[in-house]
C-alpha cells in the first residue's frame, strides 16, 4: 500500500497497461520531452525515460491529428493514450471526436472498433475563459464515447486501467485542482493523496461510490465538486442536516441504480456540477430521476452549477461563478428545510 | 473466482442493515470465512464473512452508511482478475438491446422508500394541491397510476364520493343460506359506514369524556333565537356555533393525523350527523365559524332534506374538520360517538333534559345537557382535550361569551 | 500514355476493375432514380483511373481510406460489390449492415477502412494507421484518398505534416477534379496542390489521373518509399468526373465544353484504345468485350441479391454503438 496523488496513480496506470500490453502507447504535445514537464501537469513525466519516444509520441500544436492519429492506431489494433493539455482543446478536434471515434464503429455496422483513451484536464484556475471549461456535458451527449470523471487517486488509477482495456473509446476528464502533489500546485488546490494497493485493480464503468451516508438529502457531484460537497455536508451535520454524497465516477455509463436508491431513501436531490448550468451533465441526470424518481421525490431536483458566462479570470469573478462550498451549503438548506 | 461481499439476508424486518466496522480494508487479502466488516439490524449486530480467496477492494460504503440488505458493498478479487461486479458493464447479448438507463425496478424503488420513510403516500405534486384545497382525504384515495399513485383524476373521483378508507373481504359479498335467519346485503352507504367506522376505530385510539352543562341558558337564548329570527333555530345550529367558537380557540382539535405528524385546517367546516334511511350521512356546514347562527340554521335544514332525499353534492360530503352529532332526539344522554375519518374529534349532544340542579347551593328545578366529546389520543392528550370540552361546556352555560 | 510495360493480364484486371465501376455506378444511378436507393449518392464516373491505378499497387493487406464519394475506391480495393449494393438497397447484408450507406461504405477485411464523409476527415486517421503499422513492424501502407477540397482543411494540414514528420507509411492521393462541389480551384486554392508538398518536406508527384497506367506507376513508386521508411507521398491525380457533385446536381456550374473535352479522355477508353493499339496480347478486343458483358451481368447479379436481402430489424438501430458489439 502506498500513498499517491492523482497525477501519479495516473501515471501509474499508464506505466502498469503500457507493461502489460505492447500496444498501449501514448500520445500528445509535451509528454515525452527529455527535460520536459511530463504534459501540461506532470502526469507523464518520466514514462519516456522508461519506454522511449518511440511509445510516448510528443506531437507537433495538432489536436486534429493527435484524435485523428489515435482513431486510426486504434482502428488498426493498438490501444492509444492520447491527452490534449486543456479540455478546451477538445474543441479543436470536434470532429475527429464527435464524427469519427463515436461513429465508426455504429457507421460499420460493428466491424470496426476504436479501443482509444482521451485525457482532457477540466477546471477553473484563473486562468481566462479558454482555459477553464469543464465540458463534460457535450461529450456526454454523443453516443459512442464513455466518460470518466475521477475525483480520486484511487478511482483514477483503476478508471484508467479500465479505459484502457475497453474496446469503445474513453473520455477521462481529469481535475486541475485535483493533481495533488507531485501535480503542478495550482493555487488553493487540495491534497488528494489515496491509499493505493499494491495488487492491480480494475474499477468498472458505471458503478459509483457512496463517499458519505446520510438521511437528509443526496447530492450527486463530480470531481472538485463532489469534494466541495464533502465539506459542505460537514457543515451541514452541525446543523443538524444529513447529507448522502455520491460520486457518480463515470458519467457514461452513468450509474443510475445507486442515484435512484439513494432518492427513494432520502427523498430530495441536489446536483453539483462545475459546468455551465444549461445543459450541463446534471440536466440529464436530473431529467432521468424525474423521470424513474418521480414517486420519489418530496422537494424538486436542484443543480447547483457554474452560471451561463464563459469563465472569467479575476478571482473574486471565478469564485463567484464556479459553485463554493458556501452555495452548496445554501441549495442543500434550502431543499431540507422546504424552502426550495 | 471475484465475489461480490453483500450484506446477507438475516430476516432483517427493516430490510437494511447499518455498518458498524470494517474489520479489513482495501487491498487486504482475504480468505472464506475472514471476518470482512460488522454490521447492525434491527435484530442484532452480525459479521460478514467473506465467501471468496482474493484482494477486497472497491469498497463502496464507509462505516456508518445504511445500506439495503444483498447490496453488494464491496468485492473480493483477485489481482488482475476483474471482479465479478464488471460483468455488469459488458454488454448484454445482442439479441436484447435495451436503453441504457438504470436497471432497478420501479417497485424496489418504492419499496426502498417505504422503508425509510413508512406512511409517505405516493401521490402527485398536483394531486397532494388538489387535495389540500378540497381537503379530500389521501389517505382514503385509491390511487390509478404506477404503484398506486394518486392522481389528479383520483383526488377529483374522491370528491364526488365519500372515500373507502379499506375495503372490507370481499368474501362477504356471497350469501350463506341460514335457516331462521335472511342476509341483506350492504347498500353504498351501508358499507362506506361500515368501511369508514373500521377504519376509524383501527387507526384511532379513541377516548371519550362527558361532561354534564346546565342547559338553562342555551334553552332561553334558543327561545330568544326563533322569537326574534324568521329562521327556526334548533338546539343543533347553536351547538355548531359553539364548538366552532370552541375550535377556534383549541385548534389542535379542528385537525388529523397525517403521516408522522398532524396537519391543522384553517378552515372550520363542521360536519352534521344525520340519520336517513339508508343509513347515516355528514354533510358539511363550511367555515362555521364565520357564519351566524341563522344562515347555519338555513344551511342545515337543506342539508338535512337533500341529504334524505339522496341530493347532496360531493362538495356538500367533503373537507368537514369536525363532526356534531345530537342523539338528543332520541332521549339518549351520554354516549361514546365515534370519529368521523380521518378527523381527529368529534361532539356528540345528548338531550336536554329536565332535573333538579344545584345552584348557589340550593336544589332548584333546571335543564341540563350531557356532552360527548370522543378525540384521536394520538392528536392530544386528555388534558388538552378535556380543557377543549371545558370551553365548550362554558359556552353552554353562558352563550353570551360567544360575543365577547 | 506511358509506353512501360505492363503484364497484359494486370492490364486486363485493370480494364476490369474500372468497367465494374463505370457499370456500378451507371446502374446505381438509374436504380437511384427509380427510387429504389435512398438518400444521396456521389459518383464517381470519370475517375475510374485513379482508383484503380492507387488500388492495384497495393496489396491485398494495404489499406486505404475514402471519402464521401467512395464507390470507386471500394470496388478497386476489392470490397464485394454484392454487399455494396445491398447496403444502397438498405439491407441487412449491406456491408455496414445498412448503418452506414453510401457514404461509409468499406470492409476492413480487404483493407478498405469506412469511408469518413467528413472532408480531409481521413487524412489524419491515415496518419494513424501508418502509426499503427510502424508501431507494429509490418510494412503495410495506407493509401489515402481525397480531393482538391479537402486540401484547404486543418486536419489535411495536421495530418500530412504528422505523416512527413513521423515519415509515416502513407500515400497521400488527391483525385484533382477541379471542383469542390461547385467551387473551381482556382477560387480557392493559391498554389498547385502537389507543390503544397515542399511545405512538409515530401515528394509532390502530378500524374494524369485519367491514365490508369501512369497512376500506378506513380502509387508504386510512392508505396516502395512508404513500405522503406522513406515517409510519405503527396500524388496529385488530376482527373474529372462526369457527372455532378451528387445526384441531383445539373453542374451547370462547369463549361459543357469543359465537360465535352474531358469525356474524350475517357479513362476507360483510353486503355481500351491502347491495348488495342499496342496489341497487348491478341485477340484483346474480344477479351474486352467479354469482360463487358462478364461485368454487366455481376452488376446485374448484384442488384437481384440486393433485392432478395432482408431490411434490418428497426431495433437493430439500437445495436453497435460500442466496441464491446464490434466483431473481435
Amino acid at each position: 500500500m502506498k500513498r499517491l496523488s492523482i497525477a501519479e496513480a495516473l501515471r501509474e496506470a499508464m506505466r502498469e497497461e503500457m507493461l502489460r500490453d505492447e500496444r498501449v502507447f501514448l500520445i500528445g504535445e509535451d509528454i515525452g520531452i527529455p527535460g520536459g514537464f511530463g504534459g501540461a501537469f506532470t502526469v507523464t513525466l518520466g514514462l519516456s525515460d522508461e519506454f522511449g519516444h518511440e511509445r510516448v509520441l510528443d506531437t507537433p500544436i495538432s489536436e486534429k491529428a493527435i484524435v485523428g492519429a489515435a482513431v486510426g492506431a486504434a482502428m488498426m489494433g493498438m490501444r492509444p493514450i492520447a491527452d490534449v493539455q486543456y479540455s478546451d482543446f477538445l474543441f479543436c478536434a470536434a470532429d475527429e471526436i464527435v464524427n469519427q471515434a463515436a461513429k465508426m464503429t455504429y457507421m460499420s455496422g460493428g466491424t470496426v472498433k476504436v479501443p482509444m483513451v482521451l485525457r482532457a484536464p477540466v477546471g477553473a484556475t484563473n486562468r481566462g475563459a479558454q482555459h477553464a471549461q469543464s465540458p463534460e456535458g457535450f461529450f456526454m451527449h454523443v453516443p459512442g464515447w464513455k466518460v470518466a470523471v475521477p475525483a480520486t487517486a484511487y478511482d483514477a488509477k483503476g478508471l484508467l486501467k479500465t479505459a484502457v482495456r475497453d474496446d469503445s473509446p474513453v473520455l477521462i476528464f481529469e481535475h486541475k485542482r485535483l493533481y495533488g502533489k507531485g501535480g503542478r500546485k495550482e493555487a488553493g488546490g487540495l491534497d488528494l493523496t489515496s491509499d493505493i494497493p499494491d495488487d492491480e485493480y480494475l474499477i468498472p464503468f458505471g458503478q459509483a461510490v457512496v463517499r458519505r451516508a446520510g438521511t437528509d438529502l443526496t447530492i450527486v457531484a463530480t470531481l472538485l465538486m463532489m469534494h466541495r460537497s464533502l465539506a459542505a455536508a460537514d457543515l451541514l451535520a452541525q446543523e443538524g442536516i444529513s447529507v448522502e454524497v455520491i460520486d457518480p465516477r463515470t458519467l457514461v455509463p452513468f450509474d443510475d441504480d445507486t442515484v435512484l436508491a439513494s432518492v427513494a431513501k432520502n427523498g430530495r436531490l441536489l446536483i453539483v456540477e462545475e459546468d455551465n448550468l444549461t445543459g450541463g451533465w446534471g440536466a440529464e441526470v436530473a431529467a432521468r430521476v424525474a423521470d424513474a424518481g418521480f414517486d420519489l421525490l418530496d422537494a424538486p431536483i436542484k443543480r447547483v452549477a457554474s452560471y451561463d458566462v464563459p469563465m472569467p479570470f479575476a478571482p473574486v469573478l471565478e469564485n463567484f461563478v464556479v459553485p463554493s462550498v458556501e452555495r452548496i451549503v445554501e441549495a442543500a438548506r434550502a431543499l431540507v428545510r422546504g424552502k426550495a | 473466482m471475484a465475489a461480490d461481499v453483500l450484506i446477507p439476508n438475516a430476516g432483517q424486518a427493516s430490510g437494511e442493515a447499518t455498518i458498524i466496522r470494517w474489520r479489513k480494508k482495501p487491498g487486504d487479502r482475504v480468505q472464506p470465512g475472514e471476518v470482512l466488516l460488522e454490521v447492525e439490524t434491527d435484530k442484532a449486530t452480525m459479521e460478514v464473512e467473506a465467501t471468496a480467496t482474493g484482494v477486497l477492494q472497491d469498497v463502496r460504503f464507509a462505516e456508518g452508511a445504511v445500506v439495503p440488505i444483498l447490496t453488494a458493498v464491496a468485492v473480493i478479487a483477485e489481482s488482475g482478475e476483474r471482479a465479478a461486479s464488471v460483468v455488469r458493464s459488458e454488454v448484454a447479448p445482442l439479441a436484447a438491446p435495451t436503453p441504457q438507463n438504470g436497471n432497478a425496478a420501479a417497485s424496489d424503488l418504492i419499496a426502498i422508500m417505504r422503508a425509510h420513510r413508512p406512511g409517505r403516500l405516493v401521490v402527485s405534486p398536483l394531486a397532494r394541491r388538489l387535495a389540500a384545497n378540497t381537503g379530500v382525504d389521501l389517505t382514503g384515495v385509491t390511487g390509478s397510476g404506477p404503484h398506486g399513485r394518486i392522481m389528479k383524476n383520483d383526488v377529483q373521483a374522491a370528491m364526488a364520493r365519500p372515500a373507502k378508507t379499506t375495503t372490507l373481504a370481499a368474501e362477504t359479498r356471497t350469501p350463506t343460506v341460514e335457516p331462521g335467519s335472511r342476509w341483506i346485503p350492504f347498500n353504498a352507504t351501508r358499507r362506506t359506514i361500515a368501511e369508514r367506522m373500521t377504519a376509524s376505530a383501527r387507526e384511532a385510539p379513541q377516548v371519550t369524556l362527558t361532561t354534564e352543562a346546565d342547559a338553562e341558558a342555551l334553552g332561553n337564548l334558543r327561545a330568544q333565537l326563533r322569537a326574534d329570527l324568521s329562521d327556526d333555530v334548533s338546539f343543533t345550529d347553536v351547538f355548531i356555533k359553539i364548538a366552532a367558537a370552541a375550535l377556534r380557540e383549541h385548534p389542535h382539535l379542528n385537525a388529523r393525523v397525517e403521516n408522522d405528524g398532524i396537519r391543522v385546517f384553517d378552515a372550520l367546516n363542521i360536519g352534521i350527523a344525520v340519520d336517513t334511511e339508508r343509513g347515516l350521512i355528514v354533510p358539511v356546514i363550511r367555515d362555521a365559524d364565520r357564519k351566524g347562527v341563522a344562515a347555519i340554521a338555513r344551511e342545515r335544514r337543506n342539508l338535512v332534506e337533500q341529504a334524505r332525499s339522496g341530493k347532496l353534492r360531493p362538495d356538500e360530503l367533503s373537507g368537514g374538520t369536525f363532526t356534531l352529532t345530537n342523539l338528543g332526539a332520541y332521549e339518549i344522554d351520554a354516549f361514546t360517538p365515534i370519529i368521523n375519518p380521518p378527523q381527529g374529534a368529534v361532539l356528540g349532544v345528548g338531550r336536554i333534559v329536565k332535573k333538579a340542579v344545584v345552584r348557589n347551593d340550593e336544589l332548584r328545578p333546571g335543564a341540563t345537557v350531557i356532552l360527548s366529546l370522543t378525540f384521536d389520543h394520538r392528536l392530544v392528550d386528555g388534558g388538552p382535550a378535556a380543557r377543549f370540552l371545558q370551553r365548550i361546556k362554558m359556552l353552554v352555560e353562558k352563550p353570551h361569551l360567544l360575543i365577547a | 500514355m506511358t509506353s512501360l510495360t505492363i503484364p497484359p493480364d494486370r492490364l486486363l484486371q485493370m480494364y476490369r476493375d474500372m468497367t465494374r465501376i463505370r457499370k456500378f455506378e451507371e446502374k446505381v444511378y438509374y436504380l437511384f432514380l427509380q427510387g429504389q436507393i435512398v438518400g444521396t449518392i456521389h459518383q464517381y464516373q470519370g475517375q475510374e483511373a485513379v482508383a484503380v491505378g492507387v488500388c492495384s499497387a497495393l496489396r491485398r493487406e494495404d489499406c486505404i481510406t475514402s471519402t464521401h464519394r467512395p464507390h470507386g475506391h471500394c470496388i478497386a480495393k476489392g470490397v464485394s460489390i454484392h454487399s455494396m449494393m445491398a447496403e444502397l438497397f438498405a439491407r441487412a447484408t449491406g456491408c455496414c449492415k445498412a448503418k452506414g450507406g453510401s457514404m461509409h461504405m468499406g470492409d476492413v477485411s480487404v483493407g478498405a477502412m469506412p469511408a469518413i464523409a467528413i472532408v480531409a476527415g481521413g487524412v489524419t486517421i491515415a496518419a494513424g494507421m501508418g502509426l499503427a503499422f510502424k508501431f507494429q513492424k509490418s510494412d503495410r501502407v495506407v493509401a489515402c484518398f481525397f480531393g482538391d477540397g479537402a486540401v484547404n482543411e486543418g486536419a489535411f494540414h495536421e495530418g500530412v505534416n504528422l505523416a512527413a514528420i513521423w515519415k509515416l507509411p502513407v500515400v497521400f492521393v488527391c483525385e484533382n477534379n477541379l471542383y469542390a462541389a461547385s467551387t473551381p480551384m482556382q477560387l480557392t486554392t493559391p498554389i498547385a496542390i502537389a507543390e503544397r508538398a515542399a511545405a512538409y518536406g515530401i515528394p509532390g508527384v502530378v500524374v494524369d489521373g485519367n491514365d490508369v497506367m501512369v497512376v500506378y506507376e506513380a502509387t508504386r513508386a510512392a508505396v516502395e518509399r512508404a513500405r522503406s521508411g522513406g515517409g510519405p507521398t503527396l500524388l496529385e491525380c488530376q482527373t474529372y468526373r462526369t457527372v455532378g457533385h451528387s445526384r441531383g446536381d445539373a453542374s451547370t456550374y462547369r463549361p459543357k465544353e469543359e465537360v465535352e473535352a474531358w469525356k474524350q479522355k475517357d479513362p476507360i477508353e483510353r486503355l481500351r484504345r491502347h491495348s488495342i493499339a499496342n496489341g497487348v496480347g491478341a485477340g484483346l478486343a474480344p477479351a474486352l468485350a467479354a469482360v463487358d458483358r462478364e461485368v454487366e451481368k455481376e452488376i446485374e447479379a448484384a442488384v437481384v441479391y440486393a433485392q432478395e436481402s432482408p431490411p434490418p430489424r428497426p431495433e437493430d438501430a439500437l445495436l453497435h454503438v460500442y466496441g464491446e458489439e464490434a466483431a473481435a
